[in-house]
């Protein structure tokens, strides 16, 4: 019995250094002494619209400080605008409900179709920015404003709404 | 879908507020006729949702000898991040944990008539949970 938890002791760290290695891969270097602090976890912040976000990871530094993780699967390794909402919607969330402070800056980790990974640092917008954001699509959906159209004619054309776009 | 679609206009998800950095008259079409899928994009939302399972597969489980051994305890948190963000992320890992799940209980019998052996297990695991820390001091057991 002894010998087989030998093993079994053995066998997990050769397992747990190899996953380590494969894991961290990806990681900037201020994340790679960070705790996980949350995986996969529903914030809600109350207020006139309330706002939810999925987190994928976040990681608490040493100082504290939460910084954000997104996960995309792409085909080509970069990060959108609509990356940087997500992850500054996701960031006014924590803080709403938690009370903890959320770095201004986070990481998009982009996977595409074989699985490579590469990370993207980005600038998020302040509270107030999302808070602006969320009035102005309360304002799009309500009809008392006037909606903009994409920049980019691709998006256009690939879009699912193009015939009944406005 | 990751995030939670919002039930009315008072609430909004992040990944939905994320559309207006793509395109305000989508988020009206969207808001206004539901939300069409094509081919290509339901096989990318499967692929994407796959790989989320993937990267973050965290289960809560069993874990018999150590909590016969310690209870409900701090170390016991520790050996189930291991499993869960260790060695559930290979087959191999998941095979070992499968040779477990089937050898525990056995070992918990033998264990429960003997607390002698129960000091001695709680030594070498001792070993196992220090190890363990350390390997998953990256992502700990909170809220995973």
């Amino acid at each position: 019995m002894f010998e087989l938890l030998a093993v079994m002791i053995l066998l997990a760290f050769l397992l747990a250094w190899r996953w380590r290695r494969r894991e961290s891969a990806w990681m900037p270097r201020e994340l790679r002494r960070a705790e996980l602090a949350y995986a996969e976890k529903l914030f809600k912040a109350r207020g006139p619209v309330t706002l939810t976000a999925k987190v994928d990871r976040a990681y608490r530094r040493r100082d504290g400080v939460i910084v954000l993780v997104e996960l995309k699967t792409r085909r080509g390794h970069r990060h959108y605008p609509s990356d940087v909402i997500e992850l500054s919607a996701q960031r006014g969330a924590i803080m709403k409900e938690t009370g903890e402070t959320v770095a201004l800056r986070a990481y998009v980790l982009v996977q595409d179709l074989s699985r490579r990974r590469t990370v993207h640092r980005v600038d998020l917008l302040d509270e107030g920015q999302v808070d602006t954001l969320i009035e102005r699509r309360e304002a799009i959906l309500s009809g008392r404003l006037q909606p903009e159209r994409a920049n980019s004619a691709k998006l256009c054309q690939t879009c699912v709404y193009k015939d009944r776009c406005l | 879908m990751k995030n939670q679609p919002a039930r009315s206009r008072r609430s909004v998800s992040a990944s939905e507020l994320a559309q207006m950095g793509v395109c305000e008259q989508r988020v009206l079409c969207e808001h206004l006729y539901g939300k069409p899928r094509t081919v290509q994009q339901r096989a990318d939302a499967a692929r994407g949702d796959e790989e989320h399972r993937r990267f973050y597969e965290a289960r809560k489980g069993r874990c018999f000898i150590a909590t016969l051994v310690y209870g409900e305890s701090r170390e016991v948190m520790v050996l189930r991040s291991f499993r869960d963000r260790v060695l559930r992320a290979s087959p191999m890992g998941r095979g070992l944990i499968l040779a477990y799940y089937r050898i525990a209980p056995g070992v918990c019998k033998v264990l429960a008539e003997r607390p002698r052996l129960i000091r001695i297990v709680r030594g070498l695991l001792r070993l196992l949970v220090w190890g363990a820390e350390r390997m998953t001091k990256d992502g700990g057991a909170r809220d995973v």
